[in-house]
């Protein structure tokens, strides 16, 4: 089974990185990036993804808004969120907003990848 | 010295103490004279006479106590630390203070006995790896213990990249923790935790920092180079580091050598970019044809 991922960051670096972390794992595919929370909802709806990988800080709308309409579907996707280091409350916010887990920037793939597997289960 | 003391150091040099009693001496100047570190204390002679400093009253070595001119002209001294920071005393070596300040380290450090954990983290992940009891041992840049399983734990100071004094649970009893982040042996950010009595943890503390203070170089850095050192620290290969980034081979190689001379990278290994010469495309072609 291939989980489904949809990659969220105003970066279009961080997006790569983390694309490139995600496409190495075997059952890790990403279908959709997107670079602000407006698209991130948009293109989950698009592709009905497993996983979305979400930073917090994004214009338009972000992450943690994005994560509230996100869980609030029906299917209720795993949300990880991209978190940098001095956004402890941003992922209180996060947390409440239904967030299932978290990563932290710079990435480190066995962590990346470990916090995934344990969100899905 | 009783047949239980060993000496560690004898040293010419000078010593000086800045904070006496609490109270800064300004007026304080260096002393020549014989520094002799052994197992159990530290004894400055001069032609004033001698002065022990049982290793048990030194709290901590380390910090720049420049009270005066003549103090502050010396670069390079050994500080330690007693009665609560009320009284502090310089050394500095004629030869190398540097081995002075390793062998007084060593004198409170080695064969000492502490709970390790290692690795309690490694590539961000926490691992559940046991408490152990291990003995300490100070070397030439790299704190060594050795587990009573037998397993032997490096911490190169020049590979320290953070450490972090907490309370955690140790052996059911909440416990003062170091928690040293270091590059393991295979190349992997990895942490060992170190749990001692209040002491011991901070000699430690101080052991490791060590390695801190060299490796925070102020290292001005691009965009390009910081995504570099980003992609890098994600695990994408040195060599796919252009094509990731859209760069030039050559941009990058420049970008490496740059960060390779500021200590930020190292060089594992050299690879060619090799072509053929036209000796060997007509070999080629043959081989295609057999």
């Amino acid at each position: 089974m291939s989980y489904r991922i949809i990659v969220v960051d105003d970066s279009e670096f961080m997006r790569t990185l983390l694309k490139e972390i995600l496409e190495e794992t075997d059952g890790f595919k990403v279908v959709d990036e997107a670079e602000n929370g407006v698209e991130a909802v948009e293109k989950y709806e698009e592709h009905d993804a497993d996983i979305v990988m979400m930073d917090i800080v994004m214009p338009i709308k972000d992450g943690i808004e994005a994560t509230q309409e996100v869980k609030n579907t029906a299917e209720s996707p795993n949300v990880i969120m991209c978190t940098s280091v001095g956004q402890e409350e941003k992922m209180k916010e996060a947390v409440k907003a239904g967030a299932d887990g978290y990563i932290t920037k710079p990435f480190e793939k066995p962590s990346v990848v470990s916090e995934i597997k344990d969100v899905v289960g | 010295m009783s047949s239980s003391e060993r000496k560690i150091a004898d040293e010419i040099g000078k010593f000086v103490q800045p904070v006496k009693k609490g109270r800064e001496m300004n007026n304080s100047g260096w002393i020549d004279g014989r520094i002799i570190v052994s197992n159990k204390r530290i004894i400055l002679a001069s032609n004033k006479g001698e002065r022990k400093l049982p290793l048990e009253k030194i709290e901590d070595v380390g910090g720049r106590y420049d009270v005066n001119q003549k103090i502050a002209g010396v670069s390079d001294y050994v500080s330690l630390t007693l009665n609560g920071g009320n009284d502090i005393i310089l050394l500095t070596s004629s030869e190398d203070t540097e081995n002075l300040e390793r062998s007084v380290f060593g004198a409170v450090l080695d064969h000492r006995y502490v709970l390790v954990k290692s690795p309690a983290v490694e590539g961000g992940v926490v691992q559940d790896t046991e408490w152990e009891r291990s003995k300490l041992k100070t070397d030439e840049g790299e704190l060594a213990l050795a587990l009573e399983t037998g397993k032997l734990v490096s911490v190169e100071l020049d590979d320290v990249s953070a450490f972090e004094a907490t309370t955690r649970s140790v052996k059911g009893e909440k416990s003062g923790v170091l928690e040293v982040e270091h590059t393991s042996e295979e190349g992997s950010t990895v942490e060992t935790h170190i749990s001692s009595q209040k002491r011991i943890a901070e000699f430690v503390g101080s052991y490791v920092s060590r390695g801190l203070e060299e490796t925070e170089t102020a290292v001005e850095l691009d965009e390009t180079q910081r995504r570099v050192l980003v992609a890098l620290y994600s695990g994408v290969s040195p060599f796919d580091i252009p094509d990731f980034l859209d760069k030039e081979v050559g941009d990058i190689e420049e970008i490496y050598e740059r960060l390779i001379e500021a200590g930020v990278l190292e060089e594992v290994r050299v690879r060619r970019e090799v072509d053929l010469t036209t000796r060997g495309r007509n070999m080629a072609s043959e081989a295609m044809n057999e």
